[in-house]
Protein backbone atom coordinates (compact mmCIF):
# COMPACT_ATOMS: atom_id res chain seq x y z
CA UNK A 1 0.00 0.00 0.00
CA UNK A 2 2.66 2.42 1.19
CA UNK A 3 5.11 1.14 -2.43
CA UNK A 4 2.12 2.19 -4.21
CA UNK A 5 1.30 5.50 -2.58
CA UNK A 6 5.03 6.52 -3.23
CA UNK A 7 4.70 5.64 -7.22
CA UNK A 8 1.39 7.37 -7.63
CA UNK A 9 2.63 10.09 -5.79
CA UNK A 10 6.37 10.01 -7.69
CA UNK A 11 4.16 10.28 -10.83
CA UNK A 12 2.24 13.13 -9.42
CA UNK A 13 5.38 15.29 -8.13
CA UNK A 14 6.96 14.45 -11.36
CA UNK A 15 4.00 15.90 -13.37
CA UNK A 16 3.66 18.94 -11.17
CA UNK A 17 7.38 19.83 -11.41
CA UNK A 18 6.58 20.02 -15.86
CA UNK A 19 3.56 22.23 -15.09
CA UNK A 20 5.30 24.44 -12.43
CA UNK A 21 7.81 25.33 -14.84
CA UNK A 22 5.98 25.69 -17.71
CA UNK A 23 3.48 27.85 -16.00
CA UNK A 24 6.09 30.37 -14.74
CA UNK A 25 8.80 30.52 -17.16
CA UNK A 26 5.55 31.40 -19.34
CA UNK A 27 4.43 34.38 -16.89
CA UNK A 28 7.89 35.45 -16.68
CA UNK A 29 8.01 35.61 -20.87
CA UNK A 30 4.70 37.93 -20.71
CA UNK A 31 5.94 40.06 -18.04
CA UNK A 32 9.29 40.60 -20.18
CA UNK A 33 7.49 41.43 -23.23
CA UNK A 34 5.94 43.96 -21.09
CA UNK A 35 9.24 46.09 -20.45
CA UNK A 36 10.34 48.08 -22.48
CA UNK A 37 14.16 49.17 -22.04
CA UNK A 38 16.42 47.19 -23.99
CA UNK A 39 18.93 46.84 -21.00
CA UNK A 40 15.50 45.38 -18.87
CA UNK A 41 14.87 43.58 -22.05
CA UNK A 42 18.62 41.72 -22.56
CA UNK A 43 18.88 41.23 -18.58
CA UNK A 44 15.42 39.30 -18.55
CA UNK A 45 16.40 37.23 -21.16
CA UNK A 46 19.78 36.48 -19.92
CA UNK A 47 18.15 35.61 -16.38
CA UNK A 48 14.98 33.51 -18.63
CA UNK A 49 18.21 31.56 -20.25
CA UNK A 50 19.79 30.66 -17.18
CA UNK A 51 16.33 29.58 -16.02
CA UNK A 52 16.11 27.19 -18.46
CA UNK A 53 19.22 25.98 -17.94
CA UNK A 54 18.17 24.98 -14.37
CA UNK A 55 14.76 23.76 -15.58
CA UNK A 56 16.46 21.57 -18.05
CA UNK A 57 19.34 20.25 -15.89
CA UNK A 58 16.51 19.35 -13.28
CA UNK A 59 14.70 17.87 -15.48
CA UNK A 60 16.97 15.88 -17.59
CA UNK A 61 18.57 14.18 -14.03
CA UNK A 62 14.45 13.94 -13.01
CA UNK A 63 13.74 12.34 -15.75
CA UNK A 64 16.72 9.60 -15.87
CA UNK A 65 16.20 9.09 -12.22
CA UNK A 66 13.04 7.98 -12.68
CA UNK A 67 13.66 5.29 -15.14
CA UNK A 68 16.75 4.13 -13.02
CA UNK A 69 13.84 4.04 -10.43
CA UNK A 70 11.68 2.02 -12.63
CA UNK A 71 14.79 -0.72 -14.02
CA UNK A 72 15.54 -0.75 -9.92
CA UNK A 73 11.82 -1.95 -9.08
CA UNK A 74 12.48 -4.75 -11.91
CA UNK A 75 15.87 -6.11 -10.52
CA UNK A 76 16.02 -9.35 -8.20
CA UNK A 77 15.28 -8.03 -4.21
CA UNK A 78 18.62 -9.50 -3.13
CA UNK A 79 21.57 -11.18 -4.07
CA UNK A 80 21.48 -15.01 -5.30
CA UNK A 81 24.91 -15.58 -4.34
CA UNK A 82 27.18 -14.44 -1.31
CA UNK A 83 30.70 -14.36 -2.47
CA UNK A 84 32.92 -13.13 1.01
CA UNK A 85 32.99 -9.75 1.80
CA UNK A 86 35.38 -7.89 3.62
CA UNK A 87 34.34 -4.25 5.20
CA UNK A 88 37.27 -1.97 5.44
CA UNK A 89 36.68 0.80 8.47
CA UNK A 90 39.45 3.24 7.90
CA UNK A 91 40.07 5.27 11.42
CA UNK A 92 41.93 8.40 12.26
CA UNK A 93 41.04 9.76 15.45
CA UNK A 94 37.44 8.09 15.64
CA UNK A 95 37.24 7.02 19.07
CA UNK A 96 34.15 9.49 19.77
CA UNK A 97 31.77 6.94 17.12
CA UNK A 98 33.54 3.85 15.98
CA UNK A 99 31.99 1.85 18.13
CA UNK A 100 28.67 2.29 16.74
CA UNK A 101 29.88 2.05 14.06
CA UNK A 102 31.60 -1.16 14.11
CA UNK A 103 28.09 -2.34 15.99
CA UNK A 104 26.29 -1.75 13.14
CA UNK A 105 28.78 -4.18 10.97
CA UNK A 106 28.21 -6.74 13.37
CA UNK A 107 24.58 -6.35 13.02
CA UNK A 108 24.71 -6.71 9.06
CA UNK A 109 22.16 -9.13 7.34
CA UNK A 110 25.12 -11.25 5.46
CA UNK A 111 26.29 -14.90 6.10
CA UNK A 112 29.71 -14.17 5.22
CA UNK A 113 32.05 -11.42 5.40
CA UNK A 114 34.72 -10.13 8.27
CA UNK A 115 35.73 -6.59 9.14
CA UNK A 116 38.91 -5.82 9.08
CA UNK A 117 39.54 -2.06 11.32
CA UNK A 118 42.06 0.12 10.19
CA UNK A 119 44.06 2.33 12.49
CA UNK A 120 45.78 5.19 11.11
CA UNK A 121 47.62 6.30 13.90
CA UNK A 122 45.48 7.78 15.50
CA UNK A 123 46.57 10.04 18.76
CA UNK A 124 43.26 9.48 20.64
CA UNK A 125 41.80 6.03 22.24
CA UNK A 126 41.03 4.29 18.65
CA UNK A 127 43.26 1.69 18.27
CA UNK A 128 42.38 0.44 22.32
CA UNK A 129 38.72 0.48 21.41
CA UNK A 130 39.08 -1.57 18.16
CA UNK A 131 41.15 -4.02 20.21
CA UNK A 132 38.56 -4.45 22.29
CA UNK A 133 36.67 -4.91 19.88
CA UNK A 134 38.38 -7.48 17.62
CA UNK A 135 37.63 -11.24 17.49
CA UNK A 136 34.57 -13.37 16.48
CA UNK A 137 31.17 -12.36 16.48
CA UNK A 138 29.36 -15.52 15.45
CA UNK A 139 30.95 -16.53 11.83
CA UNK A 140 32.40 -12.97 11.37
CA UNK A 141 35.37 -11.86 12.68
CA UNK A 142 37.01 -8.37 13.31
CA UNK A 143 40.16 -7.98 12.47
CA UNK A 144 42.55 -4.37 13.35
CA UNK A 145 45.20 -3.21 11.62
CA UNK A 146 47.40 -0.11 13.14
CA UNK A 147 49.59 1.44 10.85
CA UNK A 148 51.60 5.46 11.21
CA UNK A 149 49.26 8.10 9.82
CA UNK A 150 49.59 8.51 6.56
CA UNK A 151 45.86 9.29 5.48
CA UNK A 152 42.66 7.72 4.87
CA UNK A 153 43.71 6.37 1.51
CA UNK A 154 46.68 5.06 2.68
CA UNK A 155 44.43 3.40 5.88
CA UNK A 156 41.92 1.66 2.72
CA UNK A 157 44.71 0.36 0.45
CA UNK A 158 46.21 -0.94 3.91
CA UNK A 159 43.26 -2.58 4.78
CA UNK A 160 43.24 -3.72 0.87
CA UNK A 161 45.98 -5.60 1.19
CA UNK A 162 45.16 -7.40 4.27
CA UNK A 163 41.44 -8.20 2.71
CA UNK A 164 40.43 -11.82 1.99
CA UNK A 165 37.22 -10.95 0.55
CA UNK A 166 36.25 -11.47 -3.05
CA UNK A 167 34.27 -7.92 -3.09
CA UNK A 168 35.54 -4.95 -0.98
CA UNK A 169 33.57 -2.44 1.64
CA UNK A 170 34.92 0.79 1.65
CA UNK A 171 34.08 3.24 4.39
CA UNK A 172 34.52 6.16 6.46
CA UNK A 173 35.60 4.95 10.72
CA UNK A 174 32.13 7.52 11.20
CA UNK A 175 29.05 5.82 9.33
CA UNK A 176 26.95 3.15 10.36
CA UNK A 177 25.84 1.00 7.89
CA UNK A 178 21.93 -0.38 7.45
CA UNK A 179 21.59 -4.53 8.02
CA UNK A 180 20.48 -4.66 4.31
CA UNK A 181 23.13 -3.07 2.84
CA UNK A 182 25.49 -5.99 1.71
CA UNK A 183 22.37 -8.07 0.29
CA UNK A 184 21.57 -5.12 -1.90
CA UNK A 185 25.11 -4.18 -3.13
CA UNK A 186 26.01 -7.22 -3.78
CA UNK A 187 23.44 -8.80 -6.07
CA UNK A 188 24.58 -6.11 -8.93
CA UNK A 189 28.09 -7.65 -9.12
CA UNK A 190 26.37 -11.34 -10.44
CA UNK A 191 26.83 -8.72 -13.67
CA UNK A 192 30.73 -9.78 -14.62
CA UNK A 193 30.96 -5.97 -16.00
CA UNK A 194 29.99 -4.26 -13.30
CA UNK A 195 33.29 -2.88 -11.12
CA UNK A 196 31.56 -1.01 -8.19
CA UNK A 197 28.62 -0.32 -6.70
CA UNK A 198 27.75 3.27 -5.12
CA UNK A 199 25.81 2.96 -1.91
CA UNK A 200 23.14 5.80 -1.01
CA UNK A 201 24.92 8.40 2.32
CA UNK A 202 22.05 9.79 4.49
CA UNK A 203 22.76 12.54 6.95
CA UNK A 204 21.87 10.83 10.83
CA UNK A 205 22.35 13.95 12.52
CA UNK A 206 19.22 16.22 11.88
CA UNK A 207 19.38 18.26 14.58
CA UNK A 208 20.07 21.87 13.20
CA UNK A 209 18.92 23.70 10.06
CA UNK A 210 22.51 23.45 8.73
CA UNK A 211 22.54 19.68 9.17
CA UNK A 212 19.04 19.56 7.83
CA UNK A 213 19.58 21.47 4.72
CA UNK A 214 22.82 19.03 4.57
CA UNK A 215 20.16 15.77 4.93
CA UNK A 216 18.44 17.63 2.08
CA UNK A 217 21.34 17.90 0.00
CA UNK A 218 22.42 14.85 0.17
CA UNK A 219 19.07 13.17 -0.87
CA UNK A 220 17.87 15.96 -3.74
CA UNK A 221 21.78 17.34 -4.84
CA UNK A 222 23.91 14.29 -4.65
CA UNK A 223 21.77 11.09 -4.58
CA UNK A 224 19.54 12.54 -7.24
CA UNK A 225 22.62 13.27 -9.71
CA UNK A 226 24.09 9.76 -8.87
CA UNK A 227 20.49 7.51 -9.84
CA UNK A 228 20.66 9.40 -12.84
CA UNK A 229 23.97 8.56 -13.77
CA UNK A 230 23.32 4.93 -12.55
CA UNK A 231 21.11 4.66 -15.37
CA UNK A 232 23.95 5.09 -17.75
CA UNK A 233 25.92 2.43 -15.31
CA UNK A 234 27.87 5.60 -15.00
CA UNK A 235 28.13 7.10 -11.70
CA UNK A 236 31.31 9.18 -11.68
CA UNK A 237 31.57 9.40 -7.34
CA UNK A 238 31.63 6.51 -5.34
CA UNK A 239 30.74 8.17 -1.70
CA UNK A 240 33.35 8.00 0.77
CA UNK A 241 30.80 6.29 3.63
CA UNK A 242 29.70 3.53 1.09
CA UNK A 243 31.36 1.62 -1.93
CA UNK A 244 31.38 -1.80 -2.88
CA UNK A 245 34.39 -3.30 -5.07
CA UNK A 246 35.43 -6.27 -6.61
CA UNK A 247 38.91 -6.77 -4.88
CA UNK A 248 40.23 -7.57 -8.58
CA UNK A 249 39.12 -3.91 -9.82
CA UNK A 250 41.08 -2.08 -7.05
CA UNK A 251 44.23 -4.31 -7.91
CA UNK A 252 43.77 -3.74 -11.60
CA UNK A 253 43.64 0.19 -11.30
CA UNK A 254 46.04 0.25 -8.09
CA UNK A 255 43.82 1.05 -4.99
CA UNK A 256 43.84 4.58 -3.65
CA UNK A 257 45.90 7.36 -4.75
CA UNK A 258 46.48 10.35 -2.35
CA UNK A 259 47.35 12.93 -4.75
CA UNK A 260 44.18 14.50 -4.61
CA UNK A 261 42.26 15.91 -1.76
CA UNK A 262 38.86 13.49 -3.33
CA UNK A 263 40.17 10.14 -3.47
CA UNK A 264 37.21 8.26 -3.72
CA UNK A 265 36.10 10.36 -7.36
CA UNK A 266 39.39 9.86 -8.60
CA UNK A 267 38.95 6.34 -8.24
CA UNK A 268 35.78 6.11 -9.65
CA UNK A 269 37.46 7.68 -12.64
CA UNK A 270 40.18 5.30 -12.91
CA UNK A 271 37.30 2.36 -12.51
CA UNK A 272 34.99 4.12 -15.71
CA UNK A 273 38.13 4.36 -17.41
CA UNK A 274 39.50 0.98 -17.44
CA UNK A 275 36.13 0.05 -18.70
CA UNK A 276 34.29 -1.08 -15.85
CA UNK A 277 30.62 -0.27 -14.88
CA UNK A 278 29.53 1.67 -11.90
CA UNK A 279 26.47 1.10 -10.19
CA UNK A 280 23.73 2.42 -7.92
CA UNK A 281 22.22 0.50 -5.25
CA UNK A 282 19.85 3.11 -2.97
CA UNK A 283 18.80 0.53 -0.71
CA UNK A 284 22.70 0.32 0.35
CA UNK A 285 22.42 2.76 2.91
CA UNK A 286 25.56 4.80 5.40
CA UNK A 287 24.34 7.37 7.34
CA UNK A 288 26.79 9.47 8.36
CA UNK A 289 27.24 12.37 10.35
CA UNK A 290 27.34 15.81 9.03
CA UNK A 291 29.21 19.32 9.76
CA UNK A 292 27.10 20.73 12.92
CA UNK A 293 28.93 23.95 12.23
CA UNK A 294 29.43 27.07 9.17
CA UNK A 295 33.31 26.75 10.18
CA UNK A 296 33.40 22.49 9.63
CA UNK A 297 31.19 23.06 6.64
CA UNK A 298 32.45 25.16 5.04
CA UNK A 299 36.27 23.44 5.01
CA UNK A 300 34.89 20.11 4.22
CA UNK A 301 33.22 21.76 0.91
CA UNK A 302 35.92 23.33 0.43
CA UNK A 303 38.04 20.34 0.08
CA UNK A 304 35.18 18.30 -1.91
CA UNK A 305 35.48 21.14 -4.70
CA UNK A 306 39.09 20.81 -5.21
CA UNK A 307 39.82 17.80 -4.76
CA UNK A 308 36.95 16.91 -7.43
CA UNK A 309 38.75 19.56 -9.36
CA UNK A 310 42.26 17.88 -8.87
CA UNK A 311 40.64 14.83 -9.94
CA UNK A 312 39.52 16.23 -13.09
CA UNK A 313 42.63 17.64 -13.30
CA UNK A 314 44.26 14.61 -13.41
CA UNK A 315 42.81 13.22 -16.24
CA UNK A 316 42.71 16.36 -18.01
CA UNK A 317 43.82 14.49 -21.28
CA UNK A 318 40.70 12.56 -21.35
CA UNK A 319 38.56 15.68 -22.07
CA UNK A 320 40.22 16.40 -25.29
CA UNK A 321 39.94 12.76 -26.46
CA UNK A 322 36.26 11.58 -27.20
CA UNK A 323 37.36 7.73 -28.47
CA UNK A 324 37.12 5.36 -28.09
CA UNK A 325 34.71 5.39 -25.41
CA UNK A 326 32.70 8.69 -25.67
CA UNK A 327 30.13 7.99 -23.12
CA UNK A 328 32.92 7.96 -19.96
CA UNK A 329 33.66 11.31 -22.18
CA UNK A 330 30.24 12.96 -21.72
CA UNK A 331 30.33 12.33 -18.17
CA UNK A 332 33.56 13.99 -17.39
CA UNK A 333 32.73 16.99 -18.76
CA UNK A 334 29.35 16.05 -16.73
CA UNK A 335 31.48 16.11 -13.95
CA UNK A 336 33.48 19.33 -15.10
CA UNK A 337 30.31 20.79 -15.33
CA UNK A 338 28.78 19.96 -12.14
CA UNK A 339 31.84 21.29 -10.40
CA UNK A 340 32.89 24.17 -11.91
CA UNK A 341 30.88 25.29 -14.86
CA UNK A 342 27.41 25.22 -12.81
CA UNK A 343 28.44 26.92 -9.75
CA UNK A 344 30.34 29.70 -11.72
CA UNK A 345 27.24 30.16 -13.92
CA UNK A 346 25.07 30.43 -10.66
CA UNK A 347 27.36 32.91 -9.15
CA UNK A 348 27.28 34.82 -11.85
CA UNK A 349 23.64 34.64 -12.62
CA UNK A 350 22.84 35.22 -8.49
CA UNK A 351 25.10 38.64 -9.24
CA UNK A 352 23.69 39.83 -12.36
CA UNK A 353 20.24 39.01 -10.81
CA UNK A 354 20.85 41.51 -7.44
CA UNK A 355 22.69 44.19 -9.74
CA UNK A 356 19.53 44.60 -12.19
CA UNK A 357 16.54 43.99 -9.27
CA UNK A 358 18.70 46.69 -7.43
CA UNK A 359 19.26 48.84 -10.52
CA UNK A 360 16.27 48.78 -12.69
CA UNK A 361 14.24 47.63 -9.30
CA UNK A 362 11.74 44.90 -10.96
CA UNK A 363 10.07 43.36 -8.15
CA UNK A 364 8.46 40.82 -10.09
CA UNK A 365 10.69 39.56 -11.98
CA UNK A 366 12.74 38.90 -8.31
CA UNK A 367 10.02 37.25 -7.36
CA UNK A 368 9.23 35.13 -10.52
CA UNK A 369 13.09 34.80 -10.40
CA UNK A 370 12.67 33.44 -7.04
CA UNK A 371 9.35 31.88 -6.97
CA UNK A 372 10.51 29.44 -10.16
CA UNK A 373 13.98 28.05 -8.45
CA UNK A 374 12.10 27.19 -5.55
CA UNK A 375 9.16 25.63 -6.80
CA UNK A 376 11.62 23.60 -9.04
CA UNK A 377 13.75 22.60 -5.78
CA UNK A 378 10.77 21.81 -4.14
CA UNK A 379 9.54 19.70 -6.28
CA UNK A 380 12.68 17.93 -7.16
CA UNK A 381 12.96 17.33 -3.54
CA UNK A 382 9.58 15.97 -3.22
CA UNK A 383 10.61 13.66 -5.90
CA UNK A 384 13.68 12.75 -4.38
CA UNK A 385 12.12 12.44 -0.54
CA UNK A 386 9.57 9.99 -2.07
CA UNK A 387 12.12 7.85 -4.75
CA UNK A 388 13.74 7.21 -1.04
CA UNK A 389 11.12 7.04 1.00
CA UNK A 390 12.00 10.01 3.45
CA UNK A 391 10.64 12.15 5.70
CA UNK A 392 8.68 14.52 3.30
CA UNK A 393 8.62 17.44 5.62
CA UNK A 394 12.29 17.65 5.16
CA UNK A 395 11.12 18.78 1.36
CA UNK A 396 9.81 22.26 3.65
CA UNK A 397 14.10 23.11 4.35
CA UNK A 398 13.71 23.53 0.03
CA UNK A 399 12.83 27.46 0.47
CA UNK A 400 15.83 28.28 2.92
CA UNK A 401 17.84 25.61 0.40
CA UNK A 402 17.32 28.06 -2.27
CA UNK A 403 17.70 31.29 -0.92
CA UNK A 404 20.83 30.82 1.51
CA UNK A 405 22.04 27.38 1.34
CA UNK A 406 22.49 26.57 -2.68
CA UNK A 407 24.36 30.53 -2.66
CA UNK A 408 26.53 30.22 0.16
CA UNK A 409 27.75 26.87 -1.73
CA UNK A 410 28.49 27.87 -5.23
CA UNK A 411 30.63 30.57 -3.45
CA UNK A 412 32.80 27.77 -1.76
CA UNK A 413 33.24 26.12 -5.48
CA UNK A 414 33.65 29.29 -6.99
CA UNK A 415 36.45 30.42 -4.54
CA UNK A 416 38.06 26.61 -4.56
CA UNK A 417 38.06 26.67 -8.17
CA UNK A 418 39.64 29.53 -8.68
CA UNK A 419 42.25 28.64 -5.64
CA UNK A 420 42.98 25.49 -7.60
CA UNK A 421 43.66 26.97 -10.58
CA UNK A 422 46.36 29.17 -8.99
CA UNK A 423 47.98 26.27 -6.64
CA UNK A 424 47.09 27.95 -3.41
CA UNK A 425 48.43 25.79 -0.79
CA UNK A 426 45.62 24.36 1.47
CA UNK A 427 45.90 21.52 4.83
CA UNK A 428 43.92 18.15 4.95
CA UNK A 429 42.51 19.29 8.46
CA UNK A 430 39.98 16.78 10.45
CA UNK A 431 36.26 17.04 10.57
CA UNK A 432 35.23 17.27 14.23
CA UNK A 433 32.72 14.31 15.05
CA UNK A 434 30.05 14.02 18.16
CA UNK A 435 29.48 10.83 18.11
CA UNK A 436 25.84 11.03 16.27
CA UNK A 437 25.96 7.51 14.64
CA UNK B 1 3.53 48.18 1.82
CA UNK B 2 2.52 46.19 -0.79
CA UNK B 3 3.21 42.31 -0.63
CA UNK B 4 5.25 41.82 -3.84
CA UNK B 5 8.16 45.16 -3.20
CA UNK B 6 7.86 43.54 0.67
CA UNK B 7 8.78 39.68 -0.77
CA UNK B 8 11.53 40.56 -3.34
CA UNK B 9 13.22 42.84 -0.60
CA UNK B 10 13.58 40.02 1.43
CA UNK B 11 14.70 37.96 -0.67
CA UNK B 12 17.17 40.65 -2.13
CA UNK B 13 18.53 41.12 1.04
CA UNK B 14 18.64 37.35 2.15
CA UNK B 15 20.59 36.46 -1.12
CA UNK B 16 23.05 39.90 -1.01
CA UNK B 17 23.87 38.76 3.11
CA UNK B 18 24.16 35.30 2.41
CA UNK B 19 26.91 36.13 -0.51
CA UNK B 20 28.91 38.27 1.62
CA UNK B 21 28.69 35.91 4.67
CA UNK B 22 30.34 33.72 1.90
CA UNK B 23 32.75 35.94 1.16
CA UNK B 24 33.44 36.33 5.36
CA UNK B 25 33.55 32.63 5.44
CA UNK B 26 36.34 32.26 3.05
CA UNK B 27 38.22 35.13 4.00
CA UNK B 28 38.33 33.80 7.74
CA UNK B 29 39.15 30.39 6.12
CA UNK B 30 42.04 31.57 4.44
CA UNK B 31 43.33 33.57 7.60
CA UNK B 32 42.72 30.14 9.80
CA UNK B 33 44.57 28.14 6.74
CA UNK B 34 47.76 30.74 7.43
CA UNK B 35 48.02 29.34 11.07
CA UNK B 36 48.53 25.67 10.24
CA UNK B 37 51.51 23.90 8.30
CA UNK B 38 50.30 23.34 4.78
CA UNK B 39 50.97 21.00 1.98
CA UNK B 40 51.27 23.00 -1.17
CA UNK B 41 49.24 21.01 -3.94
CA UNK B 42 51.64 20.76 -6.38
CA UNK B 43 54.75 19.66 -3.96
CA UNK B 44 52.53 16.65 -3.18
CA UNK B 45 51.51 15.86 -6.03
CA UNK B 46 55.08 14.79 -7.40
CA UNK B 47 55.85 13.58 -4.15
CA UNK B 48 52.57 10.83 -4.73
CA UNK B 49 52.79 10.43 -8.55
CA UNK B 50 56.64 8.95 -7.11
CA UNK B 51 54.87 6.27 -4.62
CA UNK B 52 53.73 3.08 -5.29
CA UNK B 53 50.40 1.94 -4.72
CA UNK B 54 51.10 0.21 -1.12
CA UNK B 55 48.75 -2.88 -1.31
CA UNK B 56 50.52 -5.33 -3.56
CA UNK B 57 51.77 -7.28 -1.08
CA UNK B 58 49.01 -10.69 -0.96
CA UNK B 59 47.30 -11.42 2.44
CA UNK B 60 47.78 -15.10 3.05
CA UNK B 61 45.38 -16.05 5.61
CA UNK B 62 47.09 -18.64 8.43
CA UNK B 63 46.47 -22.20 7.48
Amino acid sequence: MLTRFYRVFTVITFGAAGLAGAALLFNMYFNRLAVANFFVNFSSFILLLFLGIVTVRYGVLIWFAYLQHIEHMQEPPEAQEYPFVTLIVPAYNEGVGLEASVQSLIAMDYPRYEIVVVDDGSSDDTYAQAMRMAGMYGHHRIRVITQPNGGKASALNNGISNARGELIVCMDGDSRLEPQTLKQAVKHFSDPSVGAVAGDVKVVNRLNTLTKLQALEYIEGLSLVRTAHAFFRRVMVIPGPIGVFRKSVLEEVGGYFQDTYAEDCELTLRILFAGWKVKHESRAVAWTEAPENLQAFFKQRYRWSRGTLQAVIKHKSRLWKPYPNVVDWVFLWLVVFESMVWPGMDVFGIAFFVFVASWVGLSTIIILWWAQLTVLDIVAALFCLALEKEDLRLSIQAVLYRLCFIPYLDVIKFFASIDEIFGVKMGWGKLERFGRI
Amino acid sequence: MELIPLLSTVILVATVVTIVFAVFSYLAYRAREKKVPTVATSTMDKQQMLLEPQFFKRYHPPE
